[in-house]
């Protein structure tokens, strides 16, 4: 075959505003370009990469030089895919969202004092080839992420008072997080520790564990845990995992991967009733394990190719997060946790920062100073309650994640 | 250099309509290899220049990131009319440093290893063949990456500057697996050389060594246990433990914190004296200017168990009436400067090792560590860990988290072994606040006894 030459480009804008104590502090504006130039030839992949006013000739020059990479698979040779989700917003309209955030905060909760960022992002990705790929998509998406302590805390932050990310924007619906995330703050409440329901807003942590255990490389190399139990029952009978490429009402827009490759079906199911169906390939490892990839070589324009989830999501239960919780008279509320590490066996420790006593349906009141140990594996397993049916908020994903652990006071 | 000389000397920020305004130039040379399992997967090299514009006008900060120089007029005047709408804000009386051109360009012979390939292709090499032998070996990963950067640097007040800074890093990342028990274990060491990288790594073959006894290792009975931390530890404790408390933005408009913060106050135990010192120029955090035009200057934030300092840019010294202390740091070109450290570490004792074990019945050597996080309460994530019995290192053992609140952590110090190692974080970890990660710093110390820990 000839040389085939692959040009990746991301260009990223950002208008952002930043809060400090209470105040609006600064506007930045952020326009940035990053290309990635591919050479394929005779069986040796070169790269070379460039941020800003680079010549895309002198990055396919200097990845000819390059040649290095050995690749025996074939990649996509023709395909045509287009995506834009298009806005534009000037800085001084952020500015008045922020104003208007703030003040609502401040007097909703006076007794605090208010720092984050709210911003506003367009990104766009382009891949194409000389083979004919012309693959693009755009999209964009406001972030919110305003942290709170009160006036007489000597804790740098001492939790979330607002998050969102989607398109969106509604400031009414996004104040209103504030009656979960604060309203109870200020009512101390102590427990025992023991084994308790604990609800999460993120299950990011167990879901990206679970998808390491079915990336093909480790799982064929033997280094998952879960590595020669593919079609086996190992986690809940109503846990559910998906690999989602394309979900914009939910924020989830990857619709080709680093490699150029788009699958027929956005969502691929890893484990449906607890068992193991399907891993995540790149074109290499599907290549050498006799498979098709799934649009999981995920690489940035200056990166080699790794296996990497695209969005997970786990299947939502049809039970409210109430409803879920029907059974259990108490249960801990953690909108906010720090650090902890998930060892090879799946062992999880953290501390939470922000964490409340949920009975009956209510928040009662905060809980100072827990930790939270569990197995991502029993916390999916025997010791999983669901993922309710309602979410913080519309755009995210998915719903609460409540599962049963150790609670330490 | 000669370039970004010359966009020193073209431009003029001087007669802008503003209170204040700098520019950043930023351009760097990165190269970046990977293997996976014997096979090279990544090779590339990459370049980048950049431009990032502060204007301070009513009290309120406007901040550019871009990579056109050409379009600096427009980025000028968007920054103006945008300032322009906004009501006060209270950024004043900053006192920028002012005049005087800088020049301290000390790196520029360690770029060599970028252009000549054959070098770290063989250091890789060595190291992937060394983890090929290895008998419960399940799969392998060698990450090499170097980077040679210049900063320029002026100002409206006159004040200009040009440094350089080479770091060159490997992460090397290993699966054991025996019994269908498995162990991923890592070793990331980094350097401002490429002859120093590889002596970081004459250590790494004990290691792998080592990590086969925590693929079938116990699991820590969760509990408060005397915790003797590693100098690599004892660098990441005192980084997220006390480190980012000094950072002086947290304590803007908090009356609180203020008052939590006075000089002079009893913070941890006499042995204790924990320092940040930006202008050590073998170390991952050198910054000899931060990115306001303030020099390095080596800081005492604990001296003796009291509180002696904290880490400033021009802005929080205004505000809190003190002087700046160089610590103003963007990550790159897109982010404007904010308070971080630069080399952190906790200052030697006089005990030996052994000395420590004995004074440690029943607890935990915390040795390598995955990583660490912090604010009032601090976590670090440990590696390898081992028992301690009758003074000696005895079992390895399984730890998920080793955690505790930051001021009863510091009075818990009980003991301080005599040497200090400081150790790079740049081309893989580095430290992240808020948005802007991974910032280059240095961490380190001596090893520490600390009397009680949660551990879990």
């Amino acid at each position: 075959m000839s040389e085939v030459i692959e040009k990746t480009k991301v260009e990223d804008n950002e208008i952002s505003v930043e809060i400090k104590g209470s105040k609006i502090k600064g506007v930045r504006e952020k326009a940035i370009t990053n290309m990635g130039i591919r050479v394929f030839n005779q069986g040796l992949i070169g790269q070379a990469g460039g941020v800003g006013e680079i010549k895309q000739h002198d990055l396919i020059e200097k990845a000819r030089k390059n040649l290095s990479i050995p690749y025996s698979y074939v990649f996509p040779q023709e395909d045509h895919y287009k995506y834009i989700a298009e806005k534009n917003l000037l800085p001084e309209q952020i500015v008045a969202l922020t104003e208007k955030l703030l003040n609502s905060l401040i007097g909703k909760y006076p007794d605090y004092i208010y720092s984050g960022k709210i911003s506003f992002k367009k990104s766009t990705k382009s891949m194409n080839t000389n083979l004919n790929l012309d693959l693009i998509y755009s999209d964009y998406s406001y972030d919110v992420n305003i942290m709170f302590k009160q006036k007489d805390s000597i804790n740098i932050i001492d939790g979330v008072a607002l998050f969102f990310h989607g398109k969106l924007y509604d400031h009414d619906e996004i104040i209103s997080q504030t009656d979960i995330l604060m309203k109870k703050f200020s009512d101390t409440l102590h427990i025992k520790s023991g084994f308790y329901p604990v609800i999460l807003l993120s299950s990011h942590p167990f879901k990206a564990k679970i998808a390491s255990f079915l990336s093909a490389d480790l799982y064929h190399q033997g280094a998952s845990l879960f590595s020669g139990k593919l079609g086996q029952q190992l986690l809940h009978e109503q846990f559910c995992l998906f690999d989602e490429t394309f979900d914009p009402d939910h924020n989830m827009v990857r619709p080709f991967d680093g490699e150029g490759v788009r699958r027929s079906d956005s969502k691929l199911a890893l484990v449906e009733q607890g068992m193991l169906k399907n891993l995540l390939f790149d074109l290499k490892n599907a290549h050498l394990y006799n498979s098709s990839s799934t649009a999981n070589g995920s690489r940035s324009p200056f990166s080699g190719v790794s296996i990497r989830p695209n969005y997970l999501v786990m299947g939502s239960s049809k039970k409210t997060l109430k409803q879920l919780l029907s059974g259990y008279s108490q249960a801990i509320f953690i909108t906010a946790s720090i650090g902890g590490e998930i060892t090879s066996r799946g062992d999880y420790s953290f501390p939470t920062i922000q964490s409340y006593l949920w009975e009956d349906g209510n928040i009662v009141g905060r809980i100072e100073n827990l930790s939270v140990s569990t197995n991502v594996i029993s916390a999916l397993g025997e010791n999983w309650i669901g993922c309710s049916s309602d979410r913080f908020f519309p755009e995210l994903p998915e719903g609460y994640f409540v599962f049963k652990a150790e609670v330490k006071t | 250099m000669e370039q970004i000389k010359e966009i020193l000397e073209k431009v003029d920020l001087s007669d802008i309509p503003a209170e204040y305004a700098d520019l950043r130039v930023e351009k760097n040379d990165n190269s970046s290899i990977r293997w996976e399992n014997g096979h090279s997967v990544e090779d590339i090299s990459i370049k980048s220049k950049g431009f990032f514009l502060r204007v301070l006008k009513n009290g309120n900060w406007y901040y550019d990131s871009f990579t056109d120089l050409n379009k600096l007029p427009d980025k000028i005047k968007n920054a103006i009319s945008s300032l322009d709408k906004l009501s006060r804000g209270n950024f004043e009386n900053i006192c920028f440093e002012k005049d005087g051109f800088f020049e301290l360009i000390k790196f520029s012979n360690f770029r060599n290893v970028n252009v000549d390939g054959t070098a770290k292709r063989n250091f890789i090499s060595q190291t992937d063949k060394l983890l090929s032998e290895e008998t419960y070996l399940a799969r392998r990963n060698v990450h090499y990456r170097d980077r040679y950067s210049l900063r320029g640097f002026i100002s409206s007040r006159g004040r200009k500057f040009i440094y350089d800074f080479s770091s060159f890093g490997m992460r090397v990342d290993y699966y054991l697996q025996k019994n269908q028990e498995i162990f991923r274990g890592n070793y990331n060491r980094g350097a401002n050389n490429f002859n120093q990288l590889q002596q970081e790594y004459r250590n790494f073959p004990e290691q792998l060594e080592k990590s086969k006894y925590f693929i079938s290792a116990p699991h820590i009975q969760p509990g408060v246990y005397p915790v003797i931390f590693s100098e690599l530890a004892v660098g990441v404790f005192a980084h997220e433990s006390f480190g980012h408390k000094s950072e002086a933005d947290f304590m803007i408009g908090d009356k609180a914190m203020a008052e939590e913060w006075k000089m002079g106050k009893k913070v941890g135990s006499d042995i204790l004296s924990i320092i940040d010192d930006g202008s050590i120029e073998d170390s991952s955090g050198y910054t000899p200017f931060d990115d306001e035009g303030t020099a390095a200057d080596k800081t005492y934030l604990v001296k003796n168990g009291v509180l002696s300092g904290r880490l400033h840019s021009v802005e929080t010294a205004a505000l809190l009436k003190e002087k700046p202390t160089g610590n103003g740091r963007a990550v790159d070109f897109q982010f404007q400067p904010i308070v971080r450290m630069t080399n952190t570490y906790i200052d030697s004792g006089d005990e030996t090792f052994d000395n420590l074990l004995d004074q440690a019945p029943g607890g935990i050597y915390i040795d390598q560590i995955k990583g660490g996080t912090g604010l009032s309460t601090f976590s670090i994530a440990p590696l390898t860990a081992y028992t301690i019995k009758s003074g000696k290192l005895s079992e390895p053992i399984n730890v998920s988290v080793v955690t505790g609140n930051v001021f009863k952590t510091l009075s818990r110090v009980r003991a301080l072994s005599s040497k200090v190692k400081l150790y790079f974080s740049a081309e893989f970890g580095g430290c992240g606040k808020m948005e802007q990660m991974p910032l280059r710093v240095g961490f380190g110390g001596p090893k520490m006894l600390v009397a009680e820990m949660e551990v879990a």
